[in-house]
């Protein structure tokens, strides 16, 4: 396959620049750095890879946590400080959830449930993708998924009318 | 493996939820990246051009240096000395035998007294491939007439060619004998007798 173009590569922007950038921010504050570099990655290679988003979310993760184990303390403290003041959601229409409360609750999960949700509901891979991108199985990515959506809707408290064992606040 | 059915109707529900929540990226600028990317894009397409012609250039000194090195360790072509000597004694030998009509310069010389006509010609070098193709074929090999040995063969190259673009004939010649002193005349017998004896 020849190597992606412009057309494409803005095609991929729009539909998973913030899918990635949300995964990005898993790991970094500088995660639209991490998505650009990403992104430049995938237009020099010489052939486009067969799961272009899956290589993506690859190459982000990657990106991530080296960007993350490079920064110094006094960089993370400033970064720390630019990442409270990043909205991890826009403001939301027509849903109940509150997209900063949400955000908190999903920054309140461990990473690897945190990368599996960002992953699953955003980005649309699926459990086998995902299990490829965090090198553990299908089922695993599952459980870590279905763990951590229950730990946000306990957390969020959300109401569902199907929920038989609702605990009001 | 769970499938995304298998989830409990409540989590199903709260996915929906949360999945309507839109990831901010607006500090992603798409400008400044769809610019680094073309940059990038031709840096990729400049790299490998630049590897074609390195490819090309290394390939082309490689046939250059083994050229050079079968130039300087090929052995010398061996000396070919092609010999024909036809006496006038041979070619009426080879007259009677073949019946083939002896050749006209060949009787002249017999009749002049010449020796060993037309004994040598120098046989045009005949020039390696590498010299014919880099400096062309001698004039006299370039002729679409070929350069024979035989009289008729050197007449029509001798029209075709010129006189002056032929190969030069190298006549031996037996050193002559010198003439016997003619008899002198009486007046000058009766001038020497009267200057000894008078």
């Amino acid at each position: 396959m020849d190597p992606i173009g412009p057309e494409n590569l803005e095609r991929l922007l729009a539909k998973h620049g913030g899918a990635l950038v949300l995964y990005a921010r898993q790991w970094t504050a500088a995660a639209e750095d991490v998505v650009q570099d990403a992104l430049l990655q995938l237009v020099q290679q010489r052939r486009v890879p067969e799961n272009v988003v899956g290589w993506l979310y690859r190459a982000v993760r990657n990106g991530a946590i080296s960007a993350a184990r490079s920064e110094d303390r006094r960089r993370r403290r400033h970064r720390l400080v630019a990442d409270r003041s990043t909205s991890w959601f826009k403001p939301a229409d027509g849903t109940n959830l509150d997209a900063a409360a949400a955000a908190e609750a999903l920054k309140s999960l461990p990473i690897h449930q945190r990368e599996t949700v960002v992953a699953r509901l955003w980005g649309g891979l699926s459990f086998g993708e995902i299990a490829k991108l965090t090198g553990t199985s299908s089922s695993t990515a599952a459980r870590r998924y279905q763990a951590a959506l229950a730990a946000m809707r306990e957390r969020l408290r959300v109401k569902c009318p199907e929920t038989k064992n609702f605990r009001p606040n | 493996m769970p499938r995304n059915e298998e989830l409990p109707a409540e989590l199903k529900a709260f996915e929906a939820e949360l999945a309507s929540l839109v990831p901010e990226d607006e500090r992603l600028d798409r400008a400044r990246l769809l610019f680094a990317a073309g940059r990038a894009s031709a840096r990729v397409r400049s790299r490998v051009v630049a590897r074609a012609w390195a490819a090309a250039a290394g390939a082309m000194t490689v046939v250059a240096a083994s050229l050079l090195v079968a130039l300087l360790v090929r052995p010398e072509p061996p000396v070919k000395i092609v010999e024909q000597i036809a006496s006038a004694k041979d070619g009426v030998a080879g007259t009677k035998q073949s019946g083939v009509p002896e050749d006209p310069g060949v009787v002249e010389a017999k009749r002049s007294g010449i020796p060993d006509y037309p004994l040598r010609y120098p046989m045009p070098e005949e020039p390696s491939v590498l010299a014919a193709v880099f400096f062309g074929a001698p004039d006299h090999l370039a002729s679409p007439l070929r350069l024979s040995r035989d009289y008729p063969g050197l007449r029509d190259w001798t029209l075709h060619e010129g006189f002056d673009r032929g190969p030069r004939p190298t006549v031996h010649r037996q050193a002559t004998t010198p003439k016997p002193p003619e008899p002198k005349s009486y007046r000058e017998l009766l001038n020497e007798w009267v200057k000894t004896n008078g």
